[in-house]
């Protein structure tokens, strides 16, 4: 991984995060040294090996369409940051 | 005997006969807590009101004679673990102030049986960490030596036990967590077989190899936990629908023809001798009562740093997108649109390793480095598990160590994330391929900190390491913190108090949230 900072922007930007300047400098250096370690794996010979996902042999894990909850908007909408009318708020996305 | 360090089996006979009583055996823990929490940093919240509540309840069960083997035992969960009404913080700033409004499986399975829980566990923030340092309210410090490091990233879990601060805990455990802390505190810790215990509940850090499990202060009460809370969940997906037999029945079997295997990877450079030494005699000790032991092999262990990391932190960022600021926990006040809101809110209110963990999790799954990064660690993944699948064709269970060092120097790793990765050596491949792992404490080093052996099993022995470990204990002894038994100056064994009539005592709260 190429880790200077424009990356380091770029990754930051597809996470949805800020980033002050100083810890992209952080970032840059601590995934630097991170990712040169990884590059370990690319010396190995995978060749025809399965990728795996996950260790169970998952199938689609269906239940009974039945209702288990009561009505529980107002305990859900409780623990919102901001809230109005029944709805969670969100800043103007339409101008 | 204090109390507090006594095991959860000899509670359980002690609650019964009435020769103790439920508030008793929580006031006994809430003032131990209050004493050591400044200096520990164990818990991130305590709740003396909701344990009288349930001690109480207990009681009733215990004069009913309809008690459980858990009902009125003091526990404590790992804060990542839903508790409706008690905030569940993740030791986050991001869920700082959030309480969630359902239990978790596991809360709700103990709560069933009748535990009295006495608060929530400090953590590294979103369970990412090896040394209980990143948590936003603060370190917890290793009992038995203050200035080293607990262990991560469930270290609030496994001090609380190692302190005497409660009878068990859960903790969690997605490359290490439960075994790491276990082996630096002394205390014993299981992570189950993936599937084997809900998730439902469990805020999600990697979701195919998170695992919750029991840390105890012995082999007999980890079984004792473990029969509670496995068992198949309709609210899991990934929970595996399978019979679940009891881990107590047999405990005591001995391990007379056990096939022990020695992975000579486990045993390689940077193993400090100490810990070598103290895991040979651990299987020593299983030897001398009628296992063989032979060396086998796990190749591709080398690889386990670099691909677990790979992964986990790809379903990080994927787990962690959900915290946005809008449906639950920290909102930025600042922002003025969508985009803004959602990136100021994750900058504030993720810590510097999460931050990292989330960054490298999408450089691996971005456009052009996916295949080259997020697949060939998944490749690998299937190799780790397949060497593992091997071993076992010939062994019953591999002995390891579960750390190369004894617990360290707070402050000493964490300038350096790649080095404290690299204390997950021997922890991560289990996770990656799904396998139960057993710590149990086999020997303190010169300094006098505990190191831990790690047995490994196939998919669903958990008896099995439990009976192996059970004889380990037999043959090494437990090994006790010296805060266990700092009780302060009140502080008395059982049997020498004045009186045991304290029932209907009030438990006085300690001060509500500790921050």
């Amino acid at each position: 991984m190429n880790s200077d900072r424009k990356t380091i922007q770029y990754v930051a930007n597809l996470a949805a995060i800020h980033l002050t300047g100083a810890e992209e400098i952080q970032y840059s250096r601590d995934l630097g040294a991170i990712m040169h370690y990884m590059e370990q794996l690319m010396a190995i010979d995978t060749g025809d090996v399965k990728p795996m996902e996950h260790v169970l042999s998952i199938r689609n894990a269906l239940r009974e369409d039945a209702a288990v909850n009561d009505d529980c908007r107002d305990v859900l909408l409780a623990v919102a940051p901001k809230t109005e009318e029944g709805c969670y708020l969100v800043p103007n996305v339409v101008e | 005997m204090l109390l507090n360090e006594m095991p959860v089996h000899e509670l359980a006979e002690l609650l019964k006969s009435r020769s103790v009583g439920a508030r008793e055996l929580a006031q006994v823990h809430l003032d131990h807590i209050a004493r050591l929490q400044p200096d520990i940093n164990c818990f991130i919240t305590v709740t003396p009101e909701d344990a009288t509540a349930q001690a109480d309840e207990a009681q009733k069960r215990l004069d009913a004679g309809q008690a459980d083997p858990l009902t009125g035992i003091p526990m404590a969960f790992k804060d990542n673990m839903c508790t409706a009404g008690v905030r569940t913080t993740c030791a986050s700033r991001m869920l700082e102030h959030f309480t969630p409004p359902y239990n978790a499986t596991v809360v709700d399975r103990l709560n069933k049986a009748g535990i009295v829980m006495l608060g929530k566990l400090n953590m590294d923030e979103f369970a990412m960490g090896s040394s209980n340092e990143n948590s936003f309210f603060g370190p917890v410090r290793n009992p038995w030596n203050r200035e080293r490091v607990s262990g991560g990233s469930s270290g609030g879990s496994a001090a609380a036990v190692a302190a005497g601060l409660a009878s068990f805990t859960l903790g969690s455990d997605t490359g290490g967590s439960i075994r790491l802390p276990a082996s630096f505190c002394g205390v014993v810790g299981m992570k189950p077989t993936y599937g084997a215990v809900s998730r439902f509940g469990l805020v999600a850090f990697a979701s195919s190899l998170d695992q919750i499990g029991p840390i105890t202060s012995n082999v007999r009460d980890c079984a004792w936990v473990l029969d509670a809370i496995m068992g198949h969940d309709p609210k899991d997906s990934t929970s595996a629908p399978v019979a679940y037999d009891s881990c107590i029945p047999g405990l005591e079997a001995g391990v007379k023809g056990f096939s022990i295997g020695l992975a000579d990877e486990y045993f390689g450079a940077g193993l400090k001798p100490e810990v070598k030494t103290a895991v040979l005699r651990a299987v020593g000790a299983l030897e001398s009562q009628g296992a063989h032991s032979g060396n086998c092999s796990v190749p591709s262990t080398e690889y386990g740093i670099s691909a677990y990391y790979l992964l986990s932190s790809a379903e990080a960022s994927a787990n962690l997108a959900r915290f946005d600021g809008i449906r639950y926990g920290h909102r930025s006040p600042d922002a003025t649109d969508m985009r803004e809101l959602y990136r100021l809110t994750r900058g504030e209110g993720f810590g510097r390793e999460v931050k990292n963990r989330i960054l490298l999790g999408t450089h691996a799954l971005s456009s052009g480095y996916h295949d080259a990064l997020y697949v060939k660690a998944l490749k690998v993944r299937r190799m780790i598990h397949d060497d593992f699948s091997k071993a076992f064709e010939t062994h019953d269970v591999l002995v390891s160590p579960c750390a190369p060092t004894t617990a360290f120097r707070l402050g000493e790793k964490t300038e350096d994330p790649l080095a404290m990765y690299l204390a997950d050596v021997y922890t991560v491949a289990v996770n990656l391929a799904g396998l139960p792992a057993l710590v149990v404490p086999c020997g303190l080093d010169r300094d006098g900190m505990p190191i831990g052996v790690q047995l490994i099993g196939k998919p669903f022995s958990e008896k099995k390491l439990l009976q192996a470990g059970y004889a380990i204990e037999q043959a090494l002894g437990r090994f006790v913190s010296p805060l266990v038994t700092d009780c302060g100056p009140g502080g008395k064994p059982y049997g020498e108090r004045d009186g045991n009539t304290d029932r209907d005592g009030t438990i006085k709260p300690i001060g509500g949230p500790v921050a």
